[in-house]
């Protein structure tokens, strides 16, 4: 059975996400006031520390992002539904835009503190790196017409993608690095946990509301290319 | 000293604005995208003949 035929017409619903991407956008504003009042300057960087709070829950959420790749493209050689190749065409995109944003970020962070933009070291090229696989993927789904070909290939190309994430997580500890070791809240001043947290899971929220309304999108537009189908060949479809 | 500090509040505003920047546009790409794909839908639709 093709992936094709394996599709269920279901228009997917919008039903209360677009509430939860208010929510979601509050949120995130809300955390960040919070960790501004409650988090006092760093002793050695100042006010630059407050940059730890977008940094990280960023390169964070990347990597849920890249893991939900991983898993539903496993899913999708697995079982060959449709739907996971889209989920995960949909996690990979927005885990791009948080990879393409953790190393902007990084750089502003890196400026004033290593005084440069860029370092070629371990953990700043594995960051890359998976940035520019991810960017191919993307671009693979662009190019690739054919839709079983395109998941197909995709699946393969998102897991051997995501493999790089434990690569760039160990990186600080396997090689030695400018950067310091992981931001976790074992290695944080305690004062610092708390917005940490909050911010993370902020970030959280607008994953969720991006990679949901993205499948969405996906599946809709999937469901008419279907219909459009059903009725080259000659017959009305209920979708 | 106080330049340094005033200096290193252009990093952390760049930093925020840069983040919210990301957001907004792809929330703006997000809305793009849905209201692409109904129109599509809709199309297709009126060609098969759904209701």
């Amino acid at each position: 059975m093709t992936a094709a035929a394996a599709f269920t017409l279901e228009v997917p619903k919008s039903g209360r996400w677009p509430i939860f991407g208010w929510f979601a956008v509050l949120f995130l504003a809300g955390a960040q006031i919070t960790a501004f009042a409650i988090s006092p300057p760093d002793r050695d960087m100042g006010d630059l520390q407050k940059i730890l709070y977008v940094h990280v829950p960023t390169a964070w959420n990347m990597g849920i992002c890249y893991l939900l790749v991983a898993i539903y493209s496993f899913r999708f050689l697995w079982k060959r539904d449709d739907r996971d190749d889209l989920i995960a065409a949909s996690a990979a995109e927005v885990g791009t835009l948080l990879n393409g944003l953790t190393l902007v970020l990084g750089m502003i962070w890196a400026r004033p503190t290593w005084g440069v933009w860029w370092v070629w070291d371990a953990r700043l090229t594995s960051t890359l790196i998976m940035f520019l696989v991810f960017a191919g993927y993307l671009a693979l789904r662009a190019f690739v017409e054919e839709p079983d070909r395109r998941a197909l290939w995709s699946a393969v190309a998102g897991i051997m993608g995501a493999i790089n994430y434990p690569i760039v997580y160990m990186s600080v500890r396997w090689w030695r690095t400018i950067h310091q070791v992981q931001s976790t809240p074992s290695t944080l001043d305690p004062t610092y946990t708390f917005s940490l947290r909050l911010n993370a899971v902020a970030v959280l929220f607008i994953l969720i509301y991006f990679i949901r309304r993205r499948y969405e999108a996906a599946l809709t537009e999937r469901v008419a290319e279907q219909v459009s189908q059903a009725a080259a060949l000659g017959g009305p479809l209920n979708a | 000293m106080p330049e340094m500090i005033a200096s290193n509040g252009y990093y952390v505003a760049a930093a925020y604005a840069v983040g919210w920047l990301c957001i907004l546009g792809y929330l703006l790409r997000l809305h793009s995208l849905l209201r692409r794909s109904r129109e599509a839908l809709a199309h297709a639709k009126t060609i098969g003949g759904a209701p």
